[in-house]
């Protein structure tokens, strides 16, 4: 073997452990940051006793947690921050695939209408189908269907080649303007409870999630962010441009559709349960593409659990920093999404790209 | 724009527009969840002007002076104060997609009144100029943000999506304000978050009509500048008359959310409707566009008060169901036209 | 090779879930129940009462003794609460610990005088009755109660929570509590359930009499009023303006405003409005031409037992007067505009509420109705409080 390759093949292995290293110490980050969320609360369990209490579960008869400390941190605090991981990957990786299909850097399930998309379809589902036999599955159907719709059109516009970025991302805030209009023109025809069910969809929270609704977005985050990650690859190449994609033997159509529609999916799945978390989607991929680079076969993982550390993160400040008041986790993002959009907006375009 | 049409035309389309206009507040001072005949209307109407010979109901009188009349003024002033402030944006900016909504002034400016409230400021004559100062200056912080942004040759959507980012940003700010103040206060300044016309006194009506008064005539005279500022062709340095014209926008939309609260949408499509029809000269654009402003609040707000009497919606929801496509379709067609250049 | 790392991602992923199955409940046991039931049977009972006597070496204390044998006497106790789906409650114990979210359970927690279980309230609670319920207030908070704060509630133990009917959606109650703890959902929703809830909650709680007490209280004016009501044509009964905290937001015919106003033989102009808590057309109200205009005032706007200063609430009752547009109106002519305080159309005091209504509505009707009197005497009868508070504006002479 030649020695240029062999020095090219080790740059290429230590550019590759790089980016698994970084992975690596988000995912160590992650399981920290969940751990210290585990340890806050407003009941009063010794440290000690909550990770008794997680242990416990896998080694029994070591440890003697409370019957409190076990009740308190896997129906309250598991869920609750599991749910906060499933809902950041999903988000993040819904983000950087839609981001990484249009080839743009503005692009997230919330600033792309397609979030409020499918709060507005599942919120219709809650008010015309409360009386439906396996009404979860009906609401989740429905918001998958509307998000699908918004996707349509988003990936409509990219088909124009004048269409620049900025332009598609106000397509996208128009239609997410749109279907919040929507969502409060419902609120005139629903019932006084059903309407309050409704204005849920408007703001997220995560204190709905159950072991039972975990298992749905674990199902769906499962089933689709490997087949995702299994066509990075094309996306990759679709980076260079359709042409060049096409005579590299990528079916540019079919991978951008299947991308989209399983980035729809994720975000269905998770507003059901969540409402519109706005901005996770947008800024953790930015934050990502930083540290390692655009690649796309590291950049979707990589952004999912840098997603998952931004929104657990997050929750746990709004609720611990003007205890015992309880802010939305959808403000508190927003506090995060808002400036870091600013940035995006104006700093020079391409610098990524 | 390639529109051409005569002046004459262009006089005869604005003196259209205040015929309807006039034939529509009639129309709509006659319409309410109160059961008053157009006649009784009339003379309701004719009876201040000439006493004696007409003898209404006191209901009557009361029902159209009292509360119809405000509020159609009200909607009329709006209307028309959004719109002008729209067309001088869009030229100002050379974007068909500016408004003092979309450009985040709206929401900037309910936030500068809220703060008022929760800083204490009661609604007083007194401290009314208070208020509306504060709002003025927050308004004016997202529109010379951005106008900069543009002067850097930013694209016009990009100036946009700022503007969208102040909108995201204050609409989180005002209800972050409201988690630390007394729920009564809270109360009233949801208020400005969701526009609405039945505040209006005639004070109110005084106010905005003095503002309008004295700065459209103003924008008036600068109209061959705007001119010249709005036609991409040349490249003006007309950075007072821009300035300028952006503060006096500011100023209208601050002044009319200080007693209307937020009503998206009216400033972006009355000018733009106008513009394609009678083209971008300014002298017969502002005119014109700010009496269809008029129109549109005007005809929306009795929608919005006859679709389920007695009930009223917010004026500001319907006026989004209107804009909201056109402004879907103001970005495909800009999408469509540079796929074509 | 990187199809390998996907299968295998998601095999972890898998086990992961299926290890993280429901905690399952931990069961509270019932004192003298050896087979886990939840009941005591006969022969637990006798096995139970055996063993004591043998005095064998795990023979049971002289107390579990009893409990059990109360248990099986009274218990399980079975109503259906008052959640949109009719939910049914089985109690199989005393209740012995409970965590109140609602105010108005607190309220009827007292009169059946069960204050003592009382383990944990709502910052609602502790917010809005230092005065009416000062026992209360040095008891642990559960949260607001809307958003109830769980953990805090676990911690408290109960084996009760009583909350609101509708208002804190099960996903954020009963599906985080485990089995062991019951939420009981008692809305007092409208005055016609205002019996039946006594009833229900008496039972549970083994306070039948004194829910019969409060049951007789209630009925007996009731049947007073829906008596001579009962005669009356529909032209005899007044028009009503109903108003809530925020100017021109009327109460449609699914509030328990509505309700009270025509039990007290009105007719609520806006019966008729389908959107819930809308903002109405101020013309309509004119025109409508209502005959008496009632407006309640929240507790924090300074109305109830707390407040003992009157001034708040001749402000707001000023404030509706001197509206320019309702000035033509019949009830401001006439000087028939109410305030009433939220306390006394809510929930267990309805009553009274009622009683003022009827008054204002139908002066000659009810010259002896005396709702001030009916308010001390609920007050010191079924809460041992001293009759104090501002409730209506204007006062009767």
């Amino acid at each position: 073997m030649p020695p240029e390759t062999t020095d090219l093949r080790e740059e290429y292995t230590r550019f590759i452990g790089r980016k698994i290293l970084f992975i690596a110490i988000l995912a160590v980050l992650l399981i920290l940051i969940a751990g210290i969320a585990t340890s806050l609360g407003s009941a009063n369990i010794p440290l000690i006793d909550t990770y008794a209490a997680i242990v416990d579960r896998f080694l029994p008869d070591y440890f003697n947690p409370s019957n409190l400390a076990t009740n308190v941190v896997w129906n309250l605090r598991l869920p609750r921050i599991l749910m906060g991981v499933f809902a950041g990957i999903g988000l993040a990786v819904a983000g950087s695939a839609m981001q990484g299909i249009l080839r743009n850097p503005l692009a997230s399930p919330y600033t792309l209408g397609i979030a409020s998309a499918a709060g507005f379809g599942a919120a219709l589902a809650i008010l015309l189908g409360k009386g439906f036999v396996g009404g979860e599955y009906l609401v989740i159907a429905n918001a998958f269907i509307f998000a699908l719709l918004a996707s349509v059109v988003i990936i409509g516009i990219a088909r124009y080649k004048g269409a620049r970025p900025e332009t598609m991302i106000l397509a996208g805030i128009a239609i997410m303007y749109f279907f919040s209009a929507m969502t409060s023109l419902l609120q005139y025809f629903g019932e006084a409870d059903a309407v309050k069910e409704v204005v849920f969809w408007m703001l997220g929270d995560l204190d709905r999630s159950s072991w039972d609704t975990l298992g749905l977005v674990g199902i769906v985050l499962v089933c689709c962010i490997p087949l995702l990650i299994l066509k990075s690859w094309d996306l990759n190449v679709m980076g260079a441009g359709d042409e060049t994609a096409k005579s590299l033997g990528v079916q540019v159509e079919k991978v951008r559709i299947l991308s989209m529609v399983l980035a729809a999916l994720l975000t269905a799945s998770i507003v059901c349960f969540t409402g519109t978390i706005g901005f996770i989607g947008l800024v953790s991929p930015h934050i990502t593409r930083m540290a390692i680079g655009g690649d796309n076969r590291f950049l979707l993982p990589a952004s999912g659990i840098v997603g998952a550390v931004l929104l657990v993160g997050a929750d746990t400040i709004a609720r611990n920093i003007i205890a015992p008041v309880i802010l939305p986790v959808g403000i508190m993002t927003s506090f995060i999404g808002v400036p870091f959009f600013f940035y995006l907006i104006m700093r020079k375009r391409r610098e990524y790209w | 724009m390639n529109v051409h049409m005569s002046a004459r035309r262009k006089v005869l389309f604005i003196f259209s527009l205040l015929f309807i206009i006039i034939i529509m507040a009639v129309v709509s001072i006659s319409l309410g969840a109160a059961n008053i005949t157009i006649w009784d209307v009339c003379s309701a109407i004719l009876n201040k002007f000439f006493p004696d010979h007409f003898n209404p109901s006191e209901f009557a009188e009361f029902v159209v002076w009292q509360m119809r009349i405000p509020r159609i003024l009200m909607a009329i002033l709006a209307g028309i104060g959004l719109a002008v402030a729209g067309t001088i944006f869009q030229s100002t900016f050379r974007n068909s997609l500016a408004s003092p909504y979309t450009l985040g002034v709206l929401s900037a400016a309910a936030f500068g009144t809220s703060l008022a409230t929760v800083l204490g400021i009661e609604r007083s004559m007194v401290n009314l100029p208070i208020a509306i100062m504060m709002s003025t200056f927050v308004a004016l912080l997202p529109a010379f943000f951005i106008y900069r942004f543009v002067k850097r040759k930013a694209s016009p959507e990009a100036a946009i999506l700022i503007g969208i980012a102040f909108l995201f940003l204050f609409s989180i700010l005002t209800p972050m304000l409201l988690l630390f103040t007394e729920a009564g206060v809270a109360k009233e300044s949801m208020f400005w978050m969701s526009g609405g016309l039945d505040r209006a006194s005639w004070t109110e009506i005084g106010i905005v009509f003095f503002t309008l008064l004295f700065c459209i005539p103003l924008l008036l005279l600068k109209s061959r500048d705007f001119d010249m500022i709005a036609d991409t062709k040349y490249i003006t340095k007309e950075e007072k008359t821009r300035n300028a014209g952006i503060f006096i926008a500011s100023l209208m939309s601050a002044v009319i959310v200080c007693f209307t609260g937020i009503i998206g949408f009216v400033g972006l499509v009355a000018p733009c409707t106008t513009k394609t029809i009678i083209g971008g000269e300014h002298r017969f654009l502002i005119p014109a566009s700010g009496l269809l402003g008029g129109v549109l609040l005007l005809g929306l707000d009795a929608l919005a008060r006859t679709i389920i009497t007695p009930v009223i919606l917010p004026v500001g929801f319907l006026t989004s169901l209107i804009g909201i496509p056109l402004f879907i379709y103001l970005i495909t067609r800009i999408v469509i036209r540079s796929e074509h250049r | 090779m990187k199809r390998f790392v996907y299968c295998a991602i998601i095999l972890i992923a898998s086990t992961i879930f299926l290890s993280c199955t429901h905690v399952d409940a931990h069961d509270s046991a019932i004192s003298g129940d050896t087979n886990r039931d939840m009941r005591v049977s006969e022969s637990e009972l006798t096995s139970s009462i055996l063993a004591y006597l043998n005095s064998s070496t795990d023979r049971p204390a002289l107390n579990e003794l009893r409990e059990s044998a109360r248990i099986h006497a009274h218990y399980p106790r079975t109503i259906t609460d008052d959640s949109p789906d009719r939910k049914e409650i089985t109690i199989y114990q005393p209740i012995k610990r409970v965590a109140v979210l609602s105010s108005y359970s607190a309220e009827a927690l007292r009169t059946l005088n069960a204050t003592d279980r009382i383990v944990g309230v709502s910052d609602t609670i502790i917010d809005g009755c230092p005065v009416f319920m000062p026992e209360l207030m040095d008891l642990p908070s559960v949260g607001k109660s809307f958003t109830p704060d769980i953990e805090r509630i676990l911690v408290l133990k109960p084996d009760t929570v009583l909350a609101y009917a509708t208002s804190c959606p099960p996903e954020k109650l009963e599906d985080k509590l485990h089995d062991d703890v019951t939420v009981i959902r008692l809305g007092f929703e409208k005055p016609e359930f205002m019996i039946e809830d006594f009833e229900k909650l008496g039972h549970l709680l083994e306070e039948e009499a004194r829910a019969d007490e409060i049951i007789d209280f209630y009925g007996g004016y009731m049947d007073i009023i829906s008596e001579r009501v009962a005669g009356l044509s529909d032209e005899e009964k007044p028009r009503v303006y109903l108003e809530g905290w925020s100017n021109y937001h009327t109460c449609d015919s699914d509030s328990s405003f509505h309700e009270i106003c025509s039990l007290a033989g009105g007719r609520n102009i806006a019966s008729d409005i389908q959107a819930p808590a809308s903002q109405v057309d101020p013309e309509w109200v004119i025109e409508q031409n209502p005959d008496i205009i009632v407006k309640y005032i929240g507790t924090a706007q300074g109305s109830g037992y707390e407040e003992d200063d009157p001034e708040s609430m001749k402000a707001i009752r000023e404030e509706v007067v001197s509206r320019p547009e309702p000035s033509g109106v019949t009830a401001v002519q006439n000087e028939d505009v109410h305030c009433i305080a939220i306390q006394l159309i809510s929930k267990p005091r309805y009553i009274i509420g009622i009683a003022y209504m009827a008054r204002w509505l139908h002066p000659d009707l009810f010259p002896d109705l005396d709702p001030e009197a009916m308010n001390a005497e609920y007050l010191e009868r079924f809460h041992g409080m001293p009759y104090r508070g501002v409730y209506v504006y204007p006062q009767e002479s």
